[in-house]
């Protein structure tokens, strides 16, 4: 287990070639299980079979050609770039005067941003609930965009600040010194060390947007606002007597695609921002 | 050519105003970039909680809402006697703590292999994102059909047709593995940090003074990530207690596998009735803070961030 | 190319710490000066504020005859090479050096020229499209001293820019540096705390301690005639060594001895207020193994003999250690610089004598040897506020 060091001998690349197959078979397993429930026909949907033995497109057809899961997703989007962009920025600003600056009350907000990010969203839920109606935002785009802002904050704030850290802000001094004004020193030297920071926050603040439920489905009431997780769960199939188990399926990859893109390309970036704001460095 | 200066008086200047213009501009700038952060903050989660405690003093039912009054405690008399509540509040206590417990023997498993593998680590940390990233939902579904008789693959094979889900304790179980699945890589990922914090050299230090693997692992490893294990189980253990939509899609509550996320949305959206709701949402955040101030106070876990008030 | 004049500047921070103090310098056209001392001694700050990276918060900052107490850093036309030497990770070597000239909008053909002449002179031609990430240390310093000369600025600052290399190289960029600033002849404010760095590339040195100067002059002018009690400790190595020695009749009494003052010594004290306990002050090599003098010389010296703890051959000379039974001179001053050599806590007895004998000496390890020193080289000072007792000025 906690070995250390030691040759790189055939028998020990076996090993692991071992483990990281079962850790590899542990993570995709779930995931193959409902392409593989996407793509099998009406007929034989519910034989048990892990790997469909007739493969089909008609699940993917089906959806797309329903408003209720094209509006899901357009809903879906709309919501989650928004609020990315608007807690990004946010958290940028935040950030940025928590690692760079001094100012009265950085510990509280520090304090009260992590607060937040423990918050039990739930116990939101009946006030926001109340609110929301009151205020006509119920069911609308900006009733999920401000709880997925305020929740995404916190996040943001941590990623980000950790990042900052991470810059030599002697090259700040280094530019003006070789005649930049502030603006510039921004512009063409911090700005573009900042870039990658800011750009994995987006990334995380994006998936945790697009992963939610509890608020989706209790401050949406139609289609107008209703995401694709809720929709979801709401799916009936095209017509009331079939089994909507095809559709949810094909659904519920197309979702999934955003993610595993992500993953892919952006790994280390994940990787980093995620472990960043939890151990202190 | 040289001079040789005396030692200059101490404190022949006199102390200038308290704070300079930069010092002033700064400030005024730290609090600028800040505000809009903490006024999102405030308004969509300061003022609801407290809204949620009004709420919870009042009797609200929008089924009947003309009869709107102040009842006092009535509605905490009411929840904390009711055996919904508490068995909601014993479901949620097991899927934490035995979802937990197990993450974080497969997460320190997993970060250990991700950490040390010699081959193919790009491959293991990408695919043990997935997990991580998928949608719940999603991921809630996979296993519902999994477990469902005739098409479910585990169904089939392990349950041997059963229906798992429709009975309370595999239905828990079933929910506690989903749990699971989808959480440990996140617990990995936190706890792989804090094994780079352990200097190699340390290991070898110790191995030198004759440690076994296991030896190494436990009095040297561990100790040493402690502050790293203890803000993982922070963060999972306030996650798990929020459980929602994995019980949400698998079960739907029924068998008495509520939780108290799920029994509070079940009074609130679809029984309407917010008295009981907000109470339900204050006792909750209440059960949060005291799982919050036994990790910090007891077990001295360091909340991230409090110590990072400190410039550069 | 300017000369720099600094007219009691000051520097305060809000808390009211005073980081430093009335500080005067004139630097000449040209001139290469050194301001030295230990960590927090305000040699940073002073630099900080001849850039324009920290406000002054009294006092006047002039260069070139004009005041620029209040211009940024970019309208002092000044360069500086910094600790990390803060290249920029996204650019190339070739886009690091030309980031001034860019920012000042010079056209694209005199950008290219200078930056190939600096990478010439500097020796990174082959490198100049690489990024920093891929450079060893050396090859950054000098990217960092390339950004620094291409747009000729009227002055060089330099924050400690070789303490980041490792010895040897340090050695090696050290008389660079000194041949690049005599090519170039631009006036260079360099701040260390590397006492031999001071000695060996200054014309002069600027010793400070406490957000104050402590003195100002040629190196082999510190090294002999040191004002007071931290400069004589803080410049030579290895250290200058402090004897507690009682003034009396004209002798010193001291565990070295009774030390005769002699006429010159005697004439450096008088009309000053001289006190009846003094600290000796006694260079290693002014020592001598006591068989290789020859009695001529012997009478002007003291001789004494002790037990050698330590005995190292460098080769071309011999260092021996001694312990000597007695109280170590104590006094701020002192504590301050045995704390920054961080040898505050390595434990001693009495008092400890470094000696530099000449190579052919008969000294052996763990055996008694007879040591005379020179009376007429000793240095007294004033335990209670370090001063020189026999500064002679110049």
């Amino acid at each position: 287990m906690a070995g250390i060091g030691g040759a790189e001998t055939p028998a020990r690349k076996a090993r692991w070639a071992v483990l990281n197959t079962l850790v590899v078979a542990y993570a995709l397993f779930p995931v193959l299980w409902i392409v593989s429930l996407s793509f099998k026909t009406k007929e034989t949907l519910a034989d048990g079979n892990f790997i469909p033995r007739a493969w089909t497109l008609d699940n993917y057809a089906a959806i797309f050609s329903t408003t209720e899961f094209v509006r899901a997703l357009v809903n879906s989007i709309g919501i989650a770039v928004i609020a990315t962009v608007i807690a990004v920025v946010f958290g940028t600003m935040a950030a940025y005067a928590i690692a760079r600056l001094d100012f009265p009350g950085k510990r509280v907000l520090v304090g009260v941003s992590l607060l937040v990010s423990m918050f039990p969203q739930i116990s939101l839920i009946s006030p926001l609930f109340e609110i929301e109606r009151t205020l006509g935002l119920f069911d609308t785009w900006p009733g999920l965009i401000l709880p997925y802002i305020t929740f995404a904050l916190p996040l943001a704030i941590y990623t980000l600040s950790a990042f900052f850290r991470e810059i030599p802000w002697e090259l700040e001094k280094a530019a003006k010194m070789d005649g930049a004004t502030p603006g510039q020193a921004f512009r063409r030297v911090i700005a573009p060390l900042a870039a990658p920071g800011v750009f994995t926050t987006a990334i995380l603040v994006f998936i945790f947007c697009w992963n939610d439920f509890l608020f989706a489905i209790s401050l949406t009431s139609t289609e107008r606002s209703r995401t694709v997780p809720v929709a979801l769960s709401f799916f009936t199939g095209s017509s009331q007597f079939e089994d909507p188990t095809g559709s949810i399926a094909a659904a519920a990859v197309v979702i999934t695609i955003p993610i595993v893109v992500f993953v892919l390309f952006f790994q280390r970036r994940i990787v980093a921002g995620l472990t960043s704001g939890a151990v202190k460095g | 050519m040289s001079h040789a200066l005396p030692e200059a008086e101490p404190g022949a200047r006199p102390a200038k105003a308290a704070l300079s213009e930069g010092k002033k501009a700064e400030r005024r700038l730290g609090l600028l970039l800040c505000a809009p952060a903490v006024l999102v903050m405030a308004a969509v989660a300061g003022w609801p909680i407290i809204y949620s405690l009004w709420l919870s003093l009042q009797r609200y039912d929008l089924k009947f809402p003309d009869k709107q009054e102040f009842v006092g405690l009535d509605n905490y008399v009411t929840v904390l006697s009711s055996p919904y509540w508490w068995n909601a509040m014993w479901i949620t206590i097991v899927i934490t703590v035995v979802s937990v417990a197990i993450e974080l023997v497969l997460g320190m498993a997993l970060a250990l292999i991700m950490h040390r593998t010699l081959v193919g680590r790009g491959i293991v940390r990408t695919s043990t994102l997935i997990p991580y990233g998928i949608v719940t939902v999603v991921a809630a579904f996979s296993w519902r059909y999994a477990w469902t008789p005739n098409t479910g693959y585990l169904a089939e094979t392990i349950a041997g047709g059963e229906p798992v889900l429709t009975q309370k304790v595999p239905a828990v179980l079933a929910v506690i593995l989903a749990e699971i699945w989808k959480t440990t890589p996140f617990m990995a990922l936190l706890l792989m940090a804090g094994l780079a914090l352990v200097p190699d050299d340390l290991l070898k230090a110790a191995a030198v003074d004759g440690a076994s693997a296991w030896q190494r692992f436990t009095r040297v490893m561990v100790p040493v990530m402690k502050p790293a294990i203890l803000v993982a189980l922070l963060f999972r253990t306030l996650d798990a207690f929020r459980i929602f939509d994995n019980l949400f899609v698998l079960t739907g509550g029924s068998q008495g596998t509520s939780s108290v996320s799920m029994i509070t949305y079940n009074n609130l959206i679809k029984g309407l009735n917010l008295g009981i709701g907000s109470t339900m949402s204050v006792l909750i955040f209440i059960a949060v803070a005291i799982i919050a101030f036994i990790f910090i106070k007891l077990f001295g876990t360091a909340a991230p961030g409090t110590d990072r008030g400190g410039r550069r | 190319m300017a000369e720099i004049v600094l007219d009691k500047v000051s520097k305060q921070y809000p808390d009211g710490a005073v980081a430093v103090r009335d500080v005067d310098i004139e630097i000449a056209d040209g001139e290469f000066i050194i301001l030295v001392g230990p960590s927090g001694c305000g040699k940073s700050t002073t630099l900080n504020m001849i850039a324009g990276l920290e406000d002054i918060t009294s006092g006047e900052l002039r260069i070139g005859g004009e005041r620029v107490n209040e211009r940024a850093p970019k309208d002092r036309d000044i360069a500086m090479v910094f600790q990390s030497y803060a290249l920029y990770p996204h650019m190339t070597v070739k886009e690091n050096m030309a980031f001034p000239l860019r920012l000042a909008k010079v056209d694209n053909a005199t950008v290219e020229k200078k930056v190939r002449d600096a990478a010439e002179i500097l020796d990174l031609t082959q490198h100049l499209d690489r990024k920093p990430a891929n450079l060893s240390g050396g090859q950054r310093q000098r990217v960092a001293m390339g950004r620094a000369i291409v747009r000729s600025p009227k002055a060089f600052l330099m924050d400690e820019p070789l303490s980041n290399l490792d010895a040897k190289l340090r050695v090696q960029m050290r008389t660079s540096v000194s041949r690049l600033q005599k090519q170039l002849g631009t006036t260079t404010v360099y701040v260390t705390h590397d006492q031999t760095e001071a000695m060996t590339l200054g014309d002069r040195v600027v010793v400070m301690r406490g957000g104050a100067v402590q003195q100002i002059g040629a190196p082999q002018h510190l090294y002999e005639h040191p004002a007071n009690l931290f400069v004589a400790g803080f410049i030579g190595s290895p250290s200058m060594n402090f004897v507690p020695a009682g003034l009396e009749d004209a002798v010193l009494r001291s565990p070295l001895g009774d030390i005769p003052l002699t006429d010159r010594v005697r004439g450096l004290l008088a009309g000053g207020d001289v006190p009846r306990e003094v600290i000796v002050g006694l260079r290693p090599e002014h020592f001598e193994d006591a068989r290789l003098v020859d009695d001529a010389v012997r009478a002007h010296g003291v001789t004494f003999t002790s037990h050698v703890d330590v005995l190292e051959s460098m080769g071309s000379d011999k260092y021996a250690y001694f312990s000597l039974s007695g109280e170590q001179a104590t006094s701020a001053e002192l504590a301050e610089l045995a704390a920054d050599a961080g040898s505050a806590d390595v434990p001693g007895e009495g008092v400890s004598l470094v000696t530099r004998l000449s190579a052919v000496s008969t000294a052996t390890e763990g055996e008694q040897a007879e040591i005379w020193f020179d009376a007429d080289k000793v240095q007294l000072f004033d335990p209670k506020n370090g001063r020189n007792l026999t500064y002679s000025g110049n």
